[in-house]
């Protein structure tokens, strides 16, 4: 890792993009996600750029830092400098609709070799140098081939990891259930293999043990803030914050720094809930950001709906899923996941039994927002078509007319990209927003 | 009795429209161009000049439409959404589904009985349901955008569109004219290809007796005759469909002017 930078980060960008955040933990996150790109390179231990596939605990316990392109692309977008990798990757032929994320990481990855250097703006010192790639299945299709290509520019080697979510409609079948753990211990297995064979050296099965179990405890701290959140009145951590605090769920899973990131949100919630503290004045209109990822390049729109008087309560996109109970008696870290991990899809089809949608929705990351209407006191749902994702704006339709034929409240499609500035038109999405207060003002003055 | 102003800042025309109880005293429209701001305030002279009066005579002016923020004398900004809804109600008070063909965009909008919104869909960032579409395609056929509607009336064969991208519709244009075929057999089809994407969105808003259609695509004959078929519906068209969020516009300054408060 010699070879690389020690970057001294922080770029001034023009104009603030992000929204205002309402809790002390949504402000810790900007420092925690700095400090995964600096220790990258500072650290000296192997880097890995990695797919989010809900097994960082792995790389944590083998010492490798992992580093998400995903995440990267994000803040790229953030700080307003996503499009000139955006640019460069759709020059090696890209195509503009394949995932912006992908294309801002391929983009950086492209000017890196043709610069010779990691690229002068790009936000925190950019992506360290990686010793692999680890693509997923998980989610979405694209995650395999991007970072395979990603080990092509970086000339480095790649794995690609395959993460079926459990099958909705026969989740209840012991050959199923038996068959999935079966194939995913494999896959993790292997995804072991791998890394031991890069490092040479052993993984310590204690010691991913703790990291494990920890990862659970954060996991349901994570869970049980999020809902608290959502069901009070008034609501102390709107959308915007909650778009944050996944990241360390997602990035950080297994570090002591996620758990205490967790159970210090969690108690920041409940003593705001307890204290009857809310983010704004008043709620005139309570909202649920029913689906597709957040507008990254914009997360101002959030301060623009809440001058408005209303409140993104909640965000059923980066959502944990209720969790599993593990019992004691699985002791193999490896079996843990994969059980933690198919027993919440069990609790996701009882959760859509009780809406009479049992089978019909395999996507495990999308929260249905017709869970959350009626006990989070919701005025309007709002989703978000993304250009660039298809796997987040899939169903979106679905949810909305699931939505009409069950509820009184409208639902709103905005339009753009969760980082490609391009397919961003603030006018149309103030216009259709303040649309949306006054349907929901006209609704509530009919009574309905 | 004082006088209220409505004035939509389109992204093809600027409408705007003086009310004196509740009744529509003058109305002035001319081409937004590419400065909002001087389109909104030469409209605004304009139909003052027209009505005989001076800035200082409106009690109230409520902008609406894209370029709403650019007219700074506005009292207040409204969407064209609500707008729309409320002109509609005010000629039309049995209307509860309001198509709006605009320039822009195109929209369905869910009317109560008091003429507020009750649901919407704005079509997506897509020229192919909108005006838009209507002008490319005028332009390769180098006819008046006036004779649009009358000449797809007389069609025999409406052309079948293999795309509903606007974009990719002007090249199936430009191929049908290298073929021969006639002029208004093109132009059907387009009306055809808009009723359908405009269809979808009347759906989104749940279909409800009964309807109007408004905007500039309103004026063309060939889209409502396409639009009525695929929707098996009647629609009303006011006498000048282009002003009516203006007309609402207006209308909301009258109920929001705190002079009448």
């Amino acid at each position: 890792m010699s070879e690389q930078k020690n970057p001294e980060v922080t770029q001034e960008v023009p104009k603030r993009t992000s929204a205002k955040k309402w809790t002390e933990s949504a402000k810790k996150v900007r420092g925690l996600v700095r400090d995964m790109y600096v220790r990258a390179f500072t650290e000296g231990k192997p880097v890995a750029w990695v797919m989010f596939t809900l097994v960082n605990e792995l790389f944590v316990a083998m010492d490798i830092v992992p580093v998400y392109p995903e995440n990267f692309a994000g803040l790229c977008a953030t700080k307003r400098v996503g499009n000139p990798f955006i640019d460069r990757a759709e020059a090696d032929g890209f195509s503009n609709v394949s995932c912006s994320y992908a294309r801002i990481g391929l983009g950086y990855a492209a000017l890196w070799k043709d610069m010779g250097e990691i690229p002068p703006f790009a936000p925190d010192g950019g992506m360290a140098k990686p010793i692999m790639t680890v693509g997923s299945s998980l989610v979405c299709d694209t995650r395999y081939k991007w970072f395979q290509t990603y080990s092509r520019y970086m000339d480095v080697p790649y794995y690609a990891f395959d993460m079926p979510s459990p099958p909705a409609a026969t989740v209840y079948r012991p050959d199923v259930r038996e068959q999935y753990i079966k194939y995913n211990l494999a896959q993790l297995q292997g995804l072991v293999n791998f890394m031991e064979e890069r490092l040479g050296k052993k993984m310590d099965w204690d010691k991913l043990d703790e990291i494990v179990r920890r990862g659970e405890k954060t996991y349901v701290l994570w869970y049980d803030a999020y809902m608290l959140a959502g069901r009070a009145v008034p609501c102390p951590f709107p959308a915007e914050d909650s778009f944050n605090c996944f990241v360390p769920a997602f990035f950080l899973m297994g570090k002591v720094e996620a758990l205490d990131f967790y159970q210090g949100l969690y108690d920041e919630i409940k003593y705001k809930v307890d204290n009857k503290m809310g983010s704004i004045p008043e709620e005139k209109y309570r909202l649920l950001w029913g689906g597709g990822l957040p507008p990254w390049h914009t997360m101002q729109i959030f301060n623009y709906v809440e001058e408005q008087g209303a409140l993104f309560v909640f965000q059923s996109t980066y959502l944990p899923l209720r969790p599993a109970d593990i019992p004691d008696r699985i002791t193999n870290p490896l079996e843990r996941m994969v059980y933690g991990r198919y027993e919440t899809a069990i609790n996701r089809a009882e959760d859509d039994k009780k809406l009479g949608l049992f089978g019909l929705c395999n996507f495990v990351g999308l929260g249905n927002p017709l869970l959350f209407v009626d006990e989070f006191k919701v005025d309007g749902v709002v989703m978000h078509w993304l250009r660039s994702c298809r796997g987040t704006t899939i169903g979106q339709v679905y949810q909305k007319n699931l939505l009409e034929e069950r509820t009184s409240i409208p639902t709103l499609f905005l339009e753009s990209d969760m980082c490609d500035i391009r397919d961003y038109f603030e006018a149309d999405w103030k216009m259709k927003l303040n649309a949306l207060f006054e349907t929901m003002e006209a609704r509530k003055r009919a009574g309905s | 009795m004082a006088f209220f102003a409505g004035i939509d800042v389109g992204s093809v025309t600027t409408k705007v429209v003086i009310t004196r109880d509740g009744e529509l005293t003058v109305y002035h429209l001319l081409p937004s161009g590419a400065n909002y701001k001087m389109a909104a305030q030469k409209a605004m002279e304009e139909v003052l000049a027209k009505a005989g009066l001076s800035l200082k005579d409106i009690a109230y002016i409520v902008a609406t439409g894209y370029g709403a923020s650019n007219a700074d004398f506005a009292s207040q900004q409204v969407t064209d959404i609500s707008c729309c809804a409320k002109g509609v109600n005010r000629l039309f008070p049995s209307v509860r589904t309001v198509i709006d063909v605009g320039g822009q965009a195109s929209k369905a909008i869910r009317v109560n009985d008091e003429g507020r919104i009750t649901n919407f869909v704005v079509s997506e960032r897509c020229a192919a349901g909108s005006g838009r579409f209507l002008q490319i395609i005028a332009r390769v056929l180098q006819i008046e955008l006036g004779d649009v509607g009358p000449l797809s009336l007389q069609a025999k064969k409406p052309v079948i569109y293999t795309t509903s991208c606007a974009v990719f519709g002007e090249s199936e244009a430009i191929s049908r004219v290298a073929e021969g075929t006639p002029k208004e057999d093109i132009l059907a089809g387009v009306h055809n290809a808009m009723a359908l994407k405009i269809y979808s969105l009347v759906n989104g808003v749940g279909l409800e007796e009964e309807y109007a259609i408004v905007g500039g695509g309103a004026l063309d004959v060939g889209l409502i005759k396409r639009l009525e078929e695929k929707l098996g519906v009647h629609l009303l068209v006011p006498p000048q469909p282009q002003i009516m969020a203006a007309l609402g516009a207006a209308l909301m300054a009258e109920e929001r002017s705190p002079a009448l408060a």
